[in-house]
């Protein structure tokens, strides 16, 4: 069930009927674990199990490791038993993450191996990838290191724990939340008021805009483009790049913002994900604004443990390559997302030893489209298919060459929009200040805007969106308008969101 | 004082979303204009005597004439009767564009002064063509016909339920049904027939996105499909069974008089530039090697488009080679159907 489809809007439809409901809070969690598991069941009821058994696991080792810090202080043999079951969470998730996404890309280059030496190749095997599975072992996963850690107290009932791996806004793709962020928020009653209603249709209907007019209409040419790079002329490689370059932002925040719009409006506030990425200086400030709860987990829970920036420079240098190689390989397995993690690796350990090395900073109108054409180029190896197609695509990109002349104006509109939509963003929210959100306190013109009566979101993608809150004819005319514009402008035969195949 | 500000917040709504909807009459007037009809003792069709204008997949202002024919036509000459679907409709590109306008122009050239006249109409299909051969005939007196066709319109969406179809009659012979027109019309015929575009195109694009939302994988099983689909990938189209073809097309024959030509659009690869022959059109090519039947392809005029990095189908706001003809396609079409009458016209046949 897709954010995206009329399905889905029954579903949560109901959801919040039945959160509106006066329960008390056991039975909240109750109807939420119900409807969670509906919603993933509605996949594939057999994948269901596979959640079950992560939250089992993690739920027990967790506990476990509390009663032992609890019980045995900081003893030896303590020690050793919250670090069994630690390794026991550990193990048990990668094991059925490796399982699941790795096994036929492991066999796939055994049998390379096996061939070079003349041996029978061993026969693949039918693994269907459970969706979201990366995104929810990656939660649970940090849900026994922080009780291991002591930044958090482990649920107390397995019915809770169930309830936050399972919770169906950002089971699939995303945002990834930290159970220190989400477990606090199960203590209070969740109830769909007004003002949380009005927030979460907003972002859910500008998500809807991003992802079902922006991105889906990017991806006919992004995807015509990737999968015969051979047959087009050198502009129209370029005009694809672009497509694909806006299509996978607009695609993923477009989903993060449905996810969060979503837990919004049934009373619950996910982390944010992206903050106007294409506008980063530099690679590393890319980083702080690009699928954020990935980057930070993989910060926290990788990079830091590998000793971070404490080893002295070299390290550092190796542990950031290493932190974005194994990123890219959580994304899917294959080579080209390992060389993608390597080429955004190496970029962020040139970048600091060039900021360690040289005073010289880079201004921001040369290091923001700079950084734009790094991020582009490296997308190159992330979509296409295979290693043979990105290096077509890389060399009829930079030499010449004849082919299919196909220049869209329908990329270009769609780049000119959000380019002026980011532009905006910019203005409003500048780098390191709150994101401009509904929710978030607006400022300059922007306040002005509101007090004369026009309920004004600005969005990084669409430059505005008008909410339905200023109560003027004009307001209400505003909104009509972006509801039969997003009628009218989604594609019909609408592309899956990208990040589901991770 | 609660009670006087209700209504006036309501009005509010109203006068803002009348507003809203004004702006986006005039946009979508811009973009889409199409009024179908029901045209008595024929289909529902394009509106006679109307204008339509279609952006949403190339960009194209048609017009037709009394009769629901498209405009281009030039009267008071020998006529030729193009029958086809939206690929001859071609409500994607102007008259001037279309590859039975382009055609007469260059049988003029040639020196053959004929009145090439489109009747297509969209969702069409052999059956029709069958079925209203009579009505075609009076209206046109054509001394040739040409039925344009991919390879489905003979076979699959010939056979389709809820409109005009081929059926067994109780003699175990194949015949046409037409399908009845409602006594009562329904709800999406009332809506249809709305002078307001924009409830017109809010209609279309909802039953659009309703069928697009039909083909969802089923609940819970969603894995099992995608496997499923996953398996089949590879092997093609099933089968090469084209069902009662060769009945299908003596009945085609048989509504013409003999005097008519197949013309086949065949899907082409760009890169490299190649048509692979489908099942279907290799067994009408036998049967019209047999019966002597005129069929052709614009083969030759698809591989050179193809050689210059161009494509028949598609269009700058759509797909590339994906979808209708576009004006190259049409010009190519043009070229292979005016060369086919022009030998029909040296040889004597009309």
């Amino acid at each position: 069930m897709v954010f995206s489809s009329p399905r889905y809007l029954v579903f949560l439809t109901i959801v919040l009927l039945l959160l509106s409901v006066p329960l008390p809070l056991r039975w909240k969690k109750r109807v939420l674990v119900v409807m969670s598991s509906l919603f993933y069941a509605a996949w594939d009821y057999r994948y269901l199990g596979l959640l079950v058994t992560i939250s089992i696991i993690d739920y027990v080792a967790a506990e476990r490791i509390h009663r032992a810090a609890r019980e045995g202080g900081d003893g030896a043999g303590q020690v050793k038993t919250q670090k069994a079951w630690l390794t026991a969470s550990v193990v048990s998730n990668l094991a059925i993450l490796g399982y699941f996404k790795y096994c036929n890309f492991f066999l796939h280059n055994l049998n390379g191996v096996l061939g070079a030496l003349g041996t029978e190749a061993i026969p693949y095997q039918e693994i269907l990838l459970p969706a979201g599975i990366s995104f929810y072992t990656f939660k649970s996963m940090s849900y026994t290191i922080d009780v291991y850690r002591k930044v958090i107290e482990p649920c107390e009932k397995w019915l809770d724990y169930l309830m936050f791996v399972t919770f169906f806004p950002e089971l699939i793709a995303g945002p990834i939340v930290r159970a220190s962020v989400f477990l606090p928020q199960m203590a209070r009653i969740p109830r769909p008021t007004a003002e949380r209603l009005r927030v979460g249709i907003a972002l859910f209907v500008m998500g809807l805009l991003k992802k079902r007019v922006i991105a889906d209409n990017l991806a006919t040419t992004a995807d015509q483009v990737f999968a015969a790079p051979h047959m087009f002329a050198t502009a129209t490689l370029w005009l694809g790049l672009l497509a694909y370059t806006l299509q996978i932002y607009c695609d993923f925040s477009g989903y993060s913002d449905m996810a969060i719009g979503s837990a919004k409006m049934m009373g619950y506030d996910l982390p944010e994900n992206f903050r106007m990425p294409y506008l980063s200086g530099n690679i590393t400030e890319f980083w702080r604004r690009w699928h954020m709860t990935l980057s930070n987990w993989l910060r926290d829970y990788l990079y830091i443990p590998l000793g971070g920036n404490r080893r002295g420079p070299r390290r550092t240098y190796v542990n950031l390559f290493l932190t974005m190689l194994l990123g890219g390989l959580w994304h899917g397995a294959s080579w080209n997302f390992v060389l993608w993690g390597a080429l955004h690796g190496t970029a962020l350990a040139v970048h600091k030893l060039f900021r360690a090395r040289v005073r010289w900073r880079m201004p921001g109108a040369l290091g923001m489209p700079l950084t734009l054409l790094f991020a582009a180029l490296c997308w190159i190896p992330f979509r296409a298919p295979t290693f043979g197609s990105t290096l077509t695509f890389l060399k009829r990109l930079f030499i010449p060459s004849e082919g299919v002349q196909f220049l869209t104006p329908v990329v270009i509109g769609l780049a000119i929009v959000v380019a002026i939509g980011h532009l905006i963003g910019g203005m409003v929210d500048p780098v390191g200040e709150t994101p401009a959100r509904p929710d978030a306190r607006s400022r300059g013109w922007l306040r002005s805007l509101r007090e004369v009566g026009l309920g004004i979101h600005v969005d990084e993608v669409s430059g505005w969106v008008v909410v339905f809150k200023g109560g003027t004819v004009l307001a209400y005319a505003m909104v009509t308008i972006l509801a039969f514009s997003i009628l009218f402008g989604a594609v019909v035969h609408s592309s899956p969101f990208i990040y589901f195949q991770f | 004082m609660q009670s006087a500000r209700l209504p006036i917040r309501w009005l509010k709504v109203i006068a803002g979303i009348a507003l809203g909807m004004l702006v986006m009459e005039l946009v979508v007037r811009q973009i889409w204009v199409h009024e179908r009809v029901d045209v008595p003792g024929y289909v529902k069709m394009g509106k006679p005597n109307g204008t339509t204008v279609w952006r949403l997949e190339g960009s194209g202002i048609s017009h037709r004439d009394a009769n629901g024919y498209r405009l281009g036509y030039a009267p008071g000459r020998p006529s030729v009767l193009v029958l086809g679907d939206s690929f001859t409709e071609a409500l994607h590109v102007d008259d001037d564009q279309v590859y039975t306008f382009l055609a007469q122009q260059r049988l003029e050239r040639l020196g053959i002064p004929l009145s090439v006249v489109n009747a297509g109409v969209a969702g069409r299909s052999a059956a029709d063509y069958v079925a209203f051969a009579d009505r075609h005939k009076s209206l046109v007196h054509p001394v040739w016909t040409v039925v344009t066709i991919r390879e489905n319109d003979l076979y699959e969406d010939a056979f389709v339920p809820g409109k005009t179809r081929f059926v067994r009659g109780e003699d175990g012979k194949l015949t046409t049904l037409i399908d009845e027109p409602r006594a009562l019309p329904r709800l999406r015929d009332l809506i249809w027939d709305n002078p307001s575009v924009l409830v017109r195109y809010t209609f279309y694009r909802f039953h659009k996105l309703a069928e697009e939302a039909e083909k969802d994988p089923p609940l819970f099983h969603g894995a099992a499909a995608e496997k499923k689909g996953d398996a089949h990938s590879n092997e093609g189209p099933e089968g090469d069974e084209v069902g009662p073809l060769e009945e299908v097309l003596d009945l085609l024959r048989g509504a013409y008089d003999g005097r008519l030509t197949l013309l086949n659009l065949p899907y082409l690869e760009v890169s490299p530039p190649h048509i692979t022959p489908g099942t279907t059109w290799q067994k009408v090519l036998a049967y019209c090697a047999r019966t002597g039947m005129s069929c052709i392809e614009p083969t030759e005029e698809f591989l050179r488009l193809a050689r210059a990095h161009k494509a028949p189908f598609g269009f700058l706001n759509t797909e590339f080679n994906s979808g209708h003809l576009n004006a190259d396609g049409h010009a190519a079409v043009a070229e292979a159907l005016a060369r086919e009458l022009a030998r029909l016209k040296q040889n004597g046949f009309f």
